[in-house]
């Protein structure tokens, strides 16, 4: 941070710039600055109380064995991350959720820019498809794993219904590991493409209209235009979709707690599932949180990979 | 010297008497917290008793709170270790074991034996730890087999009418693939994902899930081999259809669509079906037996916590309800549909009455290791492991020398409980 | 040549527009599945095969609704807490974005990463610890405890991070010349221009506020404090699940989450920067 040389230049600037607007100005540029913190600190003080702190909290845990019902906790130290090692069931659950993410995340990328560059209109059809696309986010997680779930059923839904009409065999969608996790990814994509449709709108509204106008007139067709003009100016906001839909995916839970309760033995069952299982099933809370903790960097790591890989300005 | 005017006196006494009463009677006003589980035939019912409590007590009063049962070992976990477990708690059979060494002891309050012997054997397992008596059950549920009265027309079948002739495994499975040769009938019998429907299987192959003594898991292995043969049987053959195993679709619903012939559920079913009404004539029968005739029992209780705010008042009303006249008029104000936990109490069970004939037939031939068996808090805490194992068995995935082994491995990993 | 390329230019656009319709029916389907059924009596309920014959419609379901709880209060609970979050959440946010997208500061990069890494920490296993916070805090069995919270989110942060980055520094710099103060800068410059950002975060995080469910069930004890979804998940009871009840209820629960949409999403059109800044 560079400083201002004050001794002699004082009469100078005073006399170029009566009010010192400037040197203020310049001062506040490179002086130390206290806004940035101040304008964080809501946000990050409220993260801090009820995220952060938490979370040490639950560090301490996960290097003990508490016993919940009698509230006696006994010092293990890395005890449960040695175990998570062996963990057969928890490797289970880590893979799962990579498969879940890595085909949910690009549908979500594609179906949320899609939609959005085709109800951004304000014509009342788009608008209305707007307010459609976006119902199934609103709805509550009972609802969706319901509804999907009777879709899916394999006796008597409609799909395999049609299925058995068009004389094809039917797909036992929750009952057999693959379609289970298919279905899964499918109502999850449902249930969040209206979510981050709103962000893909939000940052379409950024582009002028100027842009597209004169591309039109340099005879551009809408392939060009979107290829050109909108996915390269939509680039934060694409980042922004994937790192987020990456981290949601990897914390996963309700929906499919309720569509699958973790799938046919197992196939399913995600990491949260897993956590949320040895907390409050097998009552082993400490468990539980070593695998938060032994989650967060990988998962870290991959965001921040992410970042890079989008060149992101202002953190590289 | 006349200090004290007799007036002045009379007067400071009265003030003085005034004020100790006020003060007693406003150390009386007391709030309970009650934390009740989400239940549309019940919660309201309860909330009504314990009003009528409120009036008969003046100074007691109940804050109620009820928590659905899938958050419910989130929320009375949370509330335990945080230091403000509830006054009363309402739980079930699987989980008021596991609070045993927590819950108050209502022996303390009243005569042990006597107030054991209030009730049926099957529940007395489940209040007893020890020498402590550390609930109440307030109601009792019990398997029971469910049929389409119309598919079963249809198809010519008559079903069991008195338990001297009940069906066989064999026969169960033979009525099963008769009524599904119907066109109408989609589904053989609507089946809960859960390892307690499947456990109604193992006891009636004479076998239990722990042993007595708590060291072992499916000690009977013979029996343990039977039950899971017999269910993927049932499974393989598409009798339980893949929406229920492994599909985890609700088998109430399944079975009000009219297309399925059965339904392995219990009286809980019986106020949707009877009061929602069906499409379609329903009634109820006998469960087949393999070497016994069992089902399992299961219910509600209230209990307390000895850590609690107000747990001597908790354990007066908990003590008011285990009278006998509270607990009959409890379970008649619920129209009827769930049992009484207590021996000798003649409840009026209203229209209930036909379709819970052949349930409490099952109830009382159940063996006590039954209740036994299902009250061990190790049974819950595997649930989710066995379960996976259950499924993986029952729809061919697995061999059974490795599904058993499995099974063995995950009896050591939890620490036998009291 | 002009008038006929216009017409079908209008025409490819109703085409359009019709696509778009039927896509958004046939995606609504499970939707409509659960609303025709709200509509239906229990025992035409789950029949198979379905049926929604309108002269079957009864409102039994939503009388249920209204039976099985105090809903005026619960409805006004869930909006005081999904109202009052959400403004904490779009001013916080804002805020944060700001700071992340225009300031140059020591440790910028490993707050940012900080807030990314909260997404990551599992509020389900961490319930005890957040409960005896909440403790402390004397905000057990308040509505504090579910507003204040849960505010502040970072998706919304980085949402608003996003956003801000698109606007021009000039402006800011124009801004600075003229002698405003950070905050005039913020409140004068950087609202305005993120009123798509905000109108999103808005409506999300109303969204998030009224479908909650964990925060009410940690710190919620008296059921007249409890939310729209606390009273809604009671009706998936220990043994059944009163569907057509549960039904109704979520179809009447949707709904102001969707006015809200309705009413803010216009902000999404708003807002280029065209004409701003020359050059």
């Amino acid at each position: 941070m560079a400083s201002i040389d004050r001794s002699g230049a004082e009469t100078d600037i005073k006399r170029k710039d009566p009010t010192g607007i400037e040197e203020s100005a310049s001062r506040r540029k490179s002086g130390f600055k206290s806004a940035p913190y101040l304008f964080l600190l809501p946000t990050v003080g409220l993260l801090f109380v009820f995220s952060i702190l938490p979370m040490f909290s639950g560090f301490w845990m996960s290097l003990q064995r508490v016993d919940v019902i009698h509230g006696e906790s006994t010092f293990t130290g890395l005890a449960n991350y040695i175990r998570l090692f062996h963990d057969g069931q928890f490797g289970l659950s880590v893979f799962n959720t990579a498969w879940y993410t890595l085909t949910v995340v690009p549908l979500i990328v594609v179906g949320s820019i899609a939609i959005a560059v085709f109800v951004r209109e304000s014509r009342p059809a788009r608008l209305l498809a707007r307010v459609g696309f976006y119902i199934p986010f609103v709805l509550s997680p009972v609802v969706v794993a319901t509804s999907w779930k009777w879709l899916l059923n394999e006796d008597l839904g409609v799909i395999d219904g049609f299925m058995k009409w068009a004389g094809l065999s039917t797909i036992p969608w929750l009952s057999a590991d693959l379609p289970a996790r298919v279905s899964v990814v499918l109502a999850s994509v449902w249930n969040l493409v209206g979510f981050y449709m709103l962000m893909v709108l939000a940052g379409l509204s950024q582009i002028s209209h100027e842009l597209y106008e004169s591309a039109r007139i340099e005879g551009a067709t809408r392939w060009r235009q979107f290829w050109h003009i909108t996915l390269p100016l939509l680039r934060p906001t694409i980042l922004l979709v994937v790192i987020l839909a990456t981290i949601h995916a990897t914390q996963a839970f309700e929906t499919i707690l309720l569509l699958t309760d973790g799938g046919p033995g197992g196939a399913t069952r995600l990491v949260v599932q897993n956590m949320y299982q040895s907390a409050f099933g097998r009552l082993e809370p400490g468990y539980g949180v070593a695998q938060a903790v032994v989650l967060m960097p990988v998962i870290l790591c991959v965001a921040w990979w992410q970042m890079r890989l989008f060149r992101e300005e202002g953190i590289f | 010297m006349r200090i004290f005017k007799p007036r002045l006196v009379r007067r400071l006494v009265s003030y003085l008497v005034a004020g100790l009463l006020i003060a007693a009677s406003v150390a009386q006003a007391k709030t309970l917290s009650v934390l009740l589980l989400a239940n549309a035939s019940t919660q309201v019912q309860i909330q009504q008793l314990l009003k009528e409590y409120s009036g008969e007590n003046s100074g007691i009063d109940f804050n109620v709170s009820i928590v659905p049962y899938s958050s419910f070992t989130a929320k009375v976990n949370t509330l335990v270790t945080g230091g403000q477990p509830p006054d009363i708690l309402e739980v079930t059979t699987a989980y008021i074991q596991a609070y045993a060494d927590l819950a108050l002891d209502l022996a303390r309050y009243a005569n042990r034996s006597e107030l054991l012997n209030r009730y049926l054997p099957s529940y007395q397992a489940f209040i007893k730890s020890g020498d402590k008596v550390i609930g109440v059950p307030i109601e009792a549920t019990i398997n029971g087999l469910f049929y389409n009265k119309d598919l079963f027309a249809q198809a010519g079948i008559t079903v069991p009418a008195d338990p001297a002739n009940v069906w066989t495994w064999a026969e169960f499975k033979d009525t099963l693939e008769r009524v599904m040769k119907l066109r109408t009938c989609r589904i053989g019998v609507a089946y809960d994902c859960s390892v307690q429907r499947w456990s109604n299987l193992l006891y009636q192959a004479n076998g239990r899930w722990i042993s007595a003594d708590g060291t072992q898991i499916l000690p009977d292995k013979e029996a343990a081999a039977k039950a899971l043969n017999y269910f993927r049987g049932l499974v393989g053959a598409k009798l339980v259809p893949t929406s229920s195993w492994p599909g985890k679709t609700d088998g109430g619903p399944l079975f009000k669509t009219g297309v399925t012939a059965m339904m392995w559920a219990g009286n809980w079913e019986l106020k949707t079906l009877v009061e929602g009404g069906t499409r379609f004539q329903f009634g109820t029968t006998y469960f087949p037996k393999d070497v016994i005739r069992a089902a399992c029992p299961g219910g509600e209780f209230l209990m307390g916590f000895v850590k609690s705010a107000n747990h001597d008042d908790a354990a007066k009303v908990l003590l008011w309800w285990a009278e006998p006249g509270t607990t009959k008029h409890y379970l008649e104000s619920l129209g009827g549909s769930l049992l009484s936990p207590m021996q000798n109490l003649p409840v009026n069970y209203g229209k209930y009455t036909e379709y819970l004939k052949p349930m409490l037939n099952d109830l009382n031939v159940t063996p006590l290791w039954v209740a036994e068996d299902l009250a061990k808090p190790q049974l819950n805490l595997l649930q989710n492991d066995l379960l996976d194992q259950l499924i993986l068995y029952s729809t061919g995935r697995a061999g059974l020398e490795a599904t058993i082994s499995r099974i063995d491995q995950l009896g050591t990993q939890v620490r036998p409980m009291h | 040549m002009k008038p006929n390329s216009e017409a079908r230019a209008q025409f490819g656009r109703i085409v359009y527009d019709t696509l778009a319709l039927c896509v958004c029916i046939l995606f609504l389907v499970p939707v409509l599945w659960a609303v025709l059924s709200a509509f239906q009596p229990p025992q035409n309920l789950f029949l198979f095969p379905p049926n929604f014959d309108p002269r079957g419609f009864s409102l039994i379901n939503f009388e249920a609704v209204f039976a099985s709880g105090d809903i005026p209060r619960y409805a006004l609970n869930s909006i005081i807490v999904a109202t009052a979050s959400s403004l904490i959440t779009v001013i916080a946010s804002s805020m944060a974005g700001f700071a992340l997208a225009k300031y140059r500061f020591f440790g910028r990069q490993f707050i940012f990463m900080l807030i990314i890494s909260v997404l990551l920490i599992p509020l389900q296993v961490l319930m005890v610890p957040v409960f005896q916070i909440l403790k402390t805090l004397g905000w057990i069995n308040n509505l504090i405890g579910i507003i204040v919270p849960p505010a502040a989110t970072a998706t919304g942060t980085f949402m608003m991070r996003q956003y801000i980055l698109g606007i021009p520094d000039d402006l800011l710099e124009a801004a600075r010349i003229e002698g405003a103060s950070e905050w005039k800068i913020y409140c004068r410059v950087i609202l305005p221009l993120s009123a798509p950002a905000l109108g999103a975060v808005g409506i999300l995080s109303f969204t998030w506020r009224w479908n909650d469910y964990l925060w009410p069930l940690i710190v919620i004890n008296d059921q007249k404090n409890f939310t729209l979804q606390l009273s809604l998940a009671n009706l998936v009871g220990t043994n059944t699940v009163e569907w057509g009840t549960l039904l109704a209820y979520a179809t009447l629960t949707m709904l102001p989450v969707l006015v809200v949409f309705i009413c803010f999403q216009r902000y999404f059109l708003k807002g280029s920067l065209t004409g701003a800044v020359k050059g």
